[in-house]
């Protein structure tokens, strides 16, 4: 029997049931696919926005703040460290590089980060155009920052006082960018980089900071007292085992490892994620319900039909894999329409994380994702067309054309 | 065409059937000998299990007792999927209210009879139908669309699409006025005759009777 084209007829005779059910399907679908890649990529995002920081040194307080703060550069600093105690820290030989990082001012919300040539050990950079600064005021951009704020070595700007806009502006101390960094895939990227002493020139009070202007190209003569935190770069994985303790040990200091607190957000998230994915379980489910209702009202609507066919020789089965040709074509719709609005809608939510969080997600769905959707949209389907279809098998063909 | 083939010749031939409702035996249906090309009616009051025989005729309900052959086939002792495909193939049904599938266009309904049955509709035999019952201009209409009149000619082309046999219909008149009922029996009577089936009209309107070969009145029974 044309079992589909019967089954798509049927379908488009009710179209307005048959949308929908595919609407709140592909809800359903759009939902567990995004917590499907939100679990998965989050944490890599989360990785390689980290760059190589397998460590960050900062005043005492929340380990979580100092990652968000001076790894992932989504939130302010809670104070300063000093700057030679904590590197006399960090002197071990299980560290790879160091590098303080001195934050408080931006330039069109791009974070302005005095820091040390070592930051691009520890991150893994290196300079897609110009050269690394030699003199305070001389900066390097990321190459998200460059690419957003149009720099170029040879370029100038003038930051703002403050981590957010509407800051006052140094107006008096523009830098000069000298090179742009090859995008790292981490939180880098975003941010422009200057030598550290740049941050406490500008910083000082007027008088001294235009004696240190004056003396731009050469050293300054400024020793920079504190920084807002130290990132470090291990040389095996073994020192996160030792490191992290030493640091917290002191009065000052506190230490916080990237890696431990992602993991220690995943756990905390954990509940959340279970959440959503329950929603959309859920939203799924009432698809499901949905379509098995409509499938329901659509067999009961049309048993003369499906005696009329019984009646004309076709066989209980093929009544029934109507029912099934019907559940399986919505579940189908379903499966597009939500894979295509996770397609459509993933990259504006990955630009808004690579905005607003500095994570660089990928949204695409793998054939993994796609194989375990279709597989849950069939068992939906199935489910829902079960009772239809037996109903349908069962028509009763003398009843119905007695009528 | 099709998977039955007949030596009989009648295409239909019962003895001592007898139905039943709620379990007790109600109506006999007359011996019937109907043979290729011939036309007779079922009479009998309204209860009087004319339709029942019909159902019992077609394979869909069982008569409590008697046998029913359609061509050289025991139609009862075929097991139901074979009763279904044997209904498919050798028998056309013409219902009162024609029943047509709404959802599709006229040809799909002739092609669904056609597959319903495990068969292809042939398609000279299609064009063939749809121009003797003047159904071509309406052939990729949908079945909800058509008029009364129109919907009568595609249910009796949808009985005839798989060169049946035997055709059944059910109180084709019933419903229709003078004209209308004198043009369906007309219609119907040529096109069985031209495709060599017999055919038995279940009905209690006296209207059909001129238009038939011979006539037989449903029995009382128990």
């Amino acid at each position: 029997m044309r079992t589909m084209g019967l089954a798509w007829a049927f379908l488009r005779r009710r179209w307005g049931q048959a949308l929908l059910s595919v609407i709140v399907g592909a809800l359903g679908v759009a939902a567990v696919e995004t917590v499907a890649i939100a679990e998965r990529e989050l944490p890599k995002a989360a990785e390689r926005a980290f760059g190589g920081v397998d460590l960050v040194v900062g005043p005492k307080g929340s380990a979580l703040d100092l990652v968000l703060c001076c790894v992932l550069h989504v939130s302010d600093p809670r104070g300063l460290v000093p700057l030679k105690e904590g590197m006399d820290v960090l002197r071990n030989p299980m560290v790879a590089a160091a590098a303080p990082i001195a934050l408080g001012d931006s330039v069109h919300g791009r974070r302005i980060v005095g820091t040390t040539p070592d930051i691009l050990t520890i991150y893994r950079a290196h300079m897609a155009q110009g050269a690394i600064w030699t003199a305070p005021l001389q900066a390097v951009a990321g190459s998200d920052a460059a690419r957003t704020l149009g720099l170029k070595p040879g370029a100038t700007f003038v930051g703002n006082h403050g981590l957010g806009p509407g800051g006052e502006e140094h107006a008096k101390f523009p830098y000069t960018v000298t090179g742009i960094l090859a995008p790292t895939g981490s939180a880098l990227d975003r941010l422009i980089l200057t030598d550290i002493q740049s941050v406490y020139i500008i910083h000082r009070d007027p008088d001294d900071a235009e004696e240190a202007k004056a003396g731009q190209g050469g050293p300054t003569g400024f020793g920079p007292p504190a920084a807002t935190a130290i990132l470090a770069s291990f040389r095996s994985p073994v020192a996160m085992a030792f490191l992290p303790r030493l640091v917290d040990a002191t009065e000052r200091f506190s230490a916080a490892s990237p890696a431990m607190e992602t993991a220690r957000l995943a756990r905390a998230g954990r509940p959340v994620i279970l959440a959503v994915t329950a929603v959309g379980v859920l939203f799924a489910a009432i698809a499901a319900a949905t379509a098995a209702t409509a499938l329901a009202a659509a067999m009961s609507g049309r048993a003369r039909d499906l005696a009329l066919l019984r009646a004309l020789g076709a066989h209980p089965w093929e009544i029934a894999a109507i029912a099934a040709a019907e559940a399986a074509m919505l579940a189908a719709g379903a499966l597009a329409t939500g894979v295509a609005a996770v397609a459509g809608l993933a990259p504006w939510g990955a630009s808004l994380l690579a905005e607003r969080d500095g994570l660089l997600v990928t949204v695409a769905p793998t054939g993994q994702d796609l194989a375990m959707l279709a597989a849950g949209a069939l068992a939906a389907a199935l489910a829902a067309a079960a009772v239809p279809a037996l109903r349908a098998a069962r028509a009763p063909i003398e009843t119905v054309l007695k009528a | 065409m099709g998977g039955f083939v007949t030596t009989s010749p009648h295409c239909l031939r019962t003895r001592g059937v007898l139905l039943d409702r709620d379990g007790r035996v109600f109506a006999r249906l007359p011996d019937v000998d109907l043979a290729p090309g011939r036309i007779v009616a079922l009479t009998g009051t309204s209860g009087a299990g004319k339709t029942t025989a019909l159902l019992a005729l077609a394979g869909i309900r069982p008569p409590r007792e008697g046998s029913i052959q359609v061509g050289d086939t025991d139609l009862w002792s075929l097991p139901p999927s074979g009763r279904d495909r044997l209904r498919g193939q050798r028998i056309g049904l013409v219902f009162q209210s024609f029943h047509l599938i709404d959802a599709v266009s006229v040809e799909e309904n002739l092609r669904l009879a056609a597959s319903c049955a495990g068969l292809r509709a042939e398609p000279g035999h299609l064009q063939t139908l749809l121009e003797t019952l003047d159904i071509v201009a309406i052939r990729h209409r949908r079945a909800d669309r058509l008029s009364q009149g129109q919907a009568q000619r595609v249910a009796v082309a949808r009985a005839l699409v798989n060169r049946p046999a035997l055709v059944l219909a059910d109180e084709p008149t019933s419903a229709l006025d003078d004209g209308n009922a004198r043009a369906l029996l007309d219609l119907l009577a040529r096109v069985v005759r031209e495709q060599g089936a017999g055919l038995l009209i279940a009905t209690h309107d006296r209207r059909a009777l001129d238009a038939v070969d011979a006539s037989l009145a449903m029995e009382a029974a128990g």
